[in-house]
């Protein structure tokens, strides 16, 4: 606890400065700001396995990070599915290709839409949650309070939320995956009359182990980002109310952008150890 | 606890859905299914990934488990896969593996034919028998070979054709009036040569359309497989190019060779006349072939199945002994019927002594005429050989009286009903007839129609 | 070891350094570029209550913070209860901080918990008592804080100085020996901060050594044996309130003249 370095953002520079100057500080910010990041990570998961395991704290986050997201996700789920049914049927009638329809979409979000879409989500509500709500404690000297009463307030309040976030990351996934796939049957169904039986099998006609699988367990990558992001930018928040609406925000932009670039260097690895892609 | 509650259902729901996808996957793939393995070798895999789809006369049946590449270059590649034990009973030791691919976007998969009901099912273990993949690459490689080919040939052979033909004309106007009869037939080949020419043009563009064909039909295998037949039959008429431009070749050397003898002596001329007209009447039938191999080629491109129709016997090639034993009937599936006419009520007899060109007279004509009527309604699938008989003089006389009977009857039907030269023939057979016939005047001097008939068409 | 002659020198009181509960050895502590304390040395004796004065932004608070551990200093030791709370590990620190109670200035009371709940919580994250026991006690602590009425109350919807009063209640949880208190009149009405005051009083009397800042005069009147002032990272003046009037140093008599609020 003593020699846990807590966040601090290197201080904005008073005085007006050459272009130069700030350009500088602009990349040491960010530079810190990745170590930082890094460094907390990296903590939180050595902390995650040591007990004691707060688990009553990360049931209480699954509560407000999984369970009351679930008819957000699944709500953009369902009409993502209409949408891209629609957007398949555009492309695919003009090859005459309308029975592709189903699994086409069906490929299109489990590999690819359903987890980023949900992890951008949820960046946006759990990450902005996140921030706020450790942003205000850290203003309230909540967490100072934790930590004079003996509490391992990084391990209490971030590891706990990191944890439930890699926790419902993937779960949020597969809500948002079935309900998109139950969204383009609707869209399909109306269009053509399709059968749901018929639907179900074209859906997962082209769907493989190799789909599936890592897709799905990327997200618990992505649940870490988003409660890294929030739980660093949290404890960062300078004082003041404007810091805890600062926490939000950036917590929402860093852990969007982290999740689309982590997306990135994620696929190549699956690519990688799963060559075939596919089948 | 309604917090619990709502997070147990979260987690519960979550893992029970995800579950229920890998269920789902799992199913498909055949993961939950009682399999058994057996294995089939390619020298190329064309896309086929392990965890790929395995079809069994085109129900999914199963997944490629692993596929080993070759060690060294001559190897082939070994493909192991899992077919479900429901459609075992299907899988035999003849069931042919092939790659195919999946639609126009999709990936390929391992396509295994119902074998034959005779044939042992497979065991674990069995190797199948594979048929190579084929890729539009090749087909189009192949295509474009062809093209180059047939240009190739039709530019070399045009102008051979045409300075044969040239001479050909030069040397009819030498022979001049003596040799009238022979002139009409060389008259023929000209513009059977004229032909070639516009009909290998014909060919070449209708290859070069065919791109567009494939790029359509891009799975097609029949396709592929016609193709592969259209660039034999570009050979085919390679071939039969080169024998008529050598038939007119030698030809020409004939008839120089008469035209000098004629101007030298004047004995023997009819025999050179004969002898000229035989080869004209090869040459006519190779031109004949030709033109036959063009039109299939034509057909071919519409799709017809020219081949399963064509005999595979080469009537030119029959010697009168594999003839007696019987090589046209396909043992037995193609039983002959034959009709016999005696040489009295069908030849002139002024021409019987003369060397060897019988007359046929009007009331032979007629007698002809009324015995094809039993063929007429099933012609074009069979086959009709002209049987020649004789058992006059030594056995030379007996094979020249009885070549020229047929030959001059099948000349004259194949004239009267248009008949297909390659599938109508004329063997001299000399005394012996090939069956009794069924004729009580039967002489020993006569031919017999013996036709036949399409096994396909029975 | 001249450093702890020092720190006996400037604390005033003669004890060993054992018996102080709070003892600073030539603290030095900078955020970025401002140097926040310096050189501070002082030493405050188990069961006395000390004050602390000064005006915003003097460094008042980051002491209180270099005792709970919640800051390490840059330069100089802190020591608590005789060990140096800077170099201590997180095991110790803890076992430490458990003998610490700390009111801060808004109580920084948890938010998502009952206020019945952020009594109990110290008691549940550090001692084995029963469920039962720790509703009990945590009762008891409200009642003695005259909030028996409002265990089951979200910290929202307590006043200002109902929050300070359940703050304290959560802090002498664990009845520690050493209680540190971050302006404990700050945006309350007077007669609130007397109640406030006289419930540190009560602490006092029992025993606690209390450590407080303030700019609030008359309480540190009322309740400090010891005041020191700070001003610009360095303690100008300390000793009794009467010491303090008598001084010499404007800044000090200027200072104990004021009548700070919140």
């Amino acid at each position: 606890m003593a020699d846990r370095p807590m966040p601090e953002l290197l201080p904005t520079p008073a005085a007006p400065v050459p272009p130069a100057d700030r350009i500088g500080a602009g990349v040491l910010n960010t530079f810190a700001l990745i170590g930082g990041l890094a460094l907390w990570g990296g903590r939180a998961l050595v902390e995650a396995l040591r007990p004691p395991y707060d688990v009553d704290e990360i049931v209480r986050h699954l509560y407000d990070i999984g369970w009351r997201s679930t008819p957000l996700l699944a709500t953009s789920g369902f009409a993502i599915g209409v949408v891209l049914s629609m957007h398949t049927r555009a492309s695919l009638e003009r090859f005459g290709a309308e029975a592709m329809i189903p699994a086409g979409l069906a490929v299109a979000v489990v590999r690819e839409t359903g987890p980023l879409t949900a992890a951008l989500l949820a960046a946006g509500r759990v990450g902005a949650g996140i921030g706020a709500e450790l942003g205000a404690m850290r203003v309230t000297e909540q967490i100072d309070a934790l930590e004079a009463s003996a509490v391992d307030a990084f391990k209490y309040l971030a590891v706990t939320r990191i944890v439930a976030c890699m926790i419902a990351m993937p779960i949020l996934t597969t809500v948002m995956n079935v309900s998109a796939v139950i969204g383009g049957f609707v869209a399909e169904h109306a269009i053509s009359g399709m059968s749901w039986d018929l639907y179900l099998e074209r859906a997962f006609s082209l769907i493989g182990f190799s789909d599936l699988l890592p897709s799905t367990l990327k997200t618990i990558a992505f649940g870490f980002i988003i409660g890294v992001t929030g739980s660093y930018l949290g404890f960062a928040a300078q004082r003041g109310t404007e810091g805890v609406g600062q926490a939000a925000t950036r917590s929402v932009v860093l852990a969007s952008v982290l999740v689309i670039i982590s997306n990135v260097v994620l696929v190549r690895l699956i690519f990688f150890f799963y060559p075939q892609g596919g089948a | 606890m309604t917090r619990l509650a709502g997070v147990g259902l979260f987690v519960v729901g979550g893992l029970v859905l995800f579950a229920a996808a890998l269920f789902m996957v799992g199913d498909r793939r055949m993961a939950f299914a009682r399999t058994f393995r057996v294995a089939t070798q390619f020298s190329r895999v064309t896309g086929l990934q392990p965890g790929a789809v395995v079809r069994v006369s085109g129900a999914r049946a199963g997944t490629i488990r692993r596929i080993d590449p070759p060690t060294d270059p001559a190897g082939r590649f070994r493909v192991e896969l899992d077919i479900t034990e429901e459609l075992h009973p299907l899988v035999r030791t003849d069931s042919v593996a092939s790659i195919e691919a999946e639609g126009l976007v999709g990936g390929s998969f391992l396509s295994i034919e119902i074998g034959g009901a005779d044939a042992p099912i497979a065991t674990s273990g069995t190797m199948l028998p594979s048929r190579e993949p084929f890729e539009i690459a090749d087909m189009l490689q192949q295509m474009g070979a062809t093209i180059v080919k047939v240009n190739a040939t039709v530019d070399v052979l045009t102008g051979q054709v045409q300075h044969a033909l040239d001479s050909v004309v030069v040397t009819v106007d030498n022979a001049n009036a003596l040799i009238t009869s022979v002139s009409d037939d060389a008259t023929r080949i000209a513009s059977a040569g004229a032909r070639i020419s516009t009909d290998l043009a014909d060919l070449t563009a209708d290859i070069r359309d065919g791109d567009g064909t494939v790029a359509k039909l891009l799975h097609d295998d029949t396709l592929y497989r016609r193709l592969a037949a259209a660039a034999e039959h570009g050979e085919a008429i390679a071939g039969d190019t080169r024998q008529i431009v050598g038939d007119t070749r030698q030809i020409v050397g004939d008839v120089r060779a008469a035209v000098e003898r004629l101007r030298g002596t004047d004995g023997q001329v009819t025999g050179l006349i004969d002898e000229l007209r035989q080869t004209v009447t090869q040459s006519r039938s190779a031109v004949s072939g030709f033109a036959d191999n063009m039109d299939a080629l034509k057909r071919n491109f519409l799709f017809r199945g020219f081949f399963n129709r064509r005999g595979y016997f080469d009537l030119d090639a029959v010697s009168p002994d594999d003839y007696r034993k019987g090589v046209l009937t396909g043992g037995g599936e193609r039983p002959a019927v034959r009709i016999w006419l005696t040489a009295d009520r069908l030849f002139a007899p002024a021409a019987e002594g003369a060397a060897g060109t019988p007359v046929l007279t009007d009331d032979g004509q007629a007698r002809l005429d009324s015995a094809m009527t039993a063929f007429l309604d099933q012609l074009p699938g069979g086959v009709l050989v002209v049987e020649g008989y004789s058992r006059d003089g030594s056995r030379q006389s007996q094979f020249r009286t009885a070549r020229g009977r047929a030959a001059t009857v099948r000349d004259y039907l194949v004239d009267r009903f248009g008949l297909d030269a390659q599938r109508s023939g004329a063997m001299p057979l000399g005394a012996t007839p090939v069956e009794t016939p069924e004729l009580a005047s039967w002489s020993g001097e006569g031919i017999a129609l013996a036709y036949f008939s399409d096994p396909a068409r029975r | 070891m001249t450093a702890v002659d020092l720190g006996e020198r400037q604390g005033g009181a003669a004890a060993t350094a054992a018996a102080d509960a709070v003892r600073f050895r030539h603290v030095s502590k900078r955020f970025g570029t401002q140097a926040v304390l310096r050189d501070v040395s002082f030493a405050i004796p188990a069961g006395r209550a000390f004050c602390l004065l000064g005006r915003s932004g003097t460094g008042k608070s980051v002491m209180l913070r270099h005792i709970a551990g919640l800051v390490r200093p840059d330069e100089g030791q802190v020591l608590v209860g005789g060990r140096d709370v800077g170099a201590l590990s997180s095991r110790d620190l803890a076992s430490v901080r458990t003998g610490i109670g700390f009111l801060f200035q808004n109580a920084a009371l948890f938010d998502s918990m009952t206020v019945g709940e952020n009594v109990a919580f110290p008691l549940r994250r550090h001692t084995r008592l029963t469920e039962a026991e720790i509703v009990a006690r945590a009762h008891q602590r409200l009642a003695a804080v005259g909030l028996e009425h409002d265990y089951g109350k979200m910290p929202g919807q307590l006043s200002g100085g109902m929050r300070k009063r359940a703050g304290l209640a959560r802090a002498m949880a664990l009845e520690p020996a050493l209680l540190l208190v971050d302006e404990p009149s700050a945006g309350l009405d007077p007669m609130t901060a007397v109640e406030i005051d006289d419930l540190l009083l009560e602490r006092k009397r029992a025993g606690t050594t209390l450590v407080i800042v303030t700019h609030n005069i008359p309480g540190a009147r009322r309740l400090a044996d010891e005041i020191a002032v700070l001003h610009d990272g360095r303690i100008l003046e300390s000793g009794t309130a009467a010491a303090l009037d008598a001084s010499e140093h404007p800044l000090v008599r200027r200072f104990m003249r004021s009548v700070g609020g919140g």
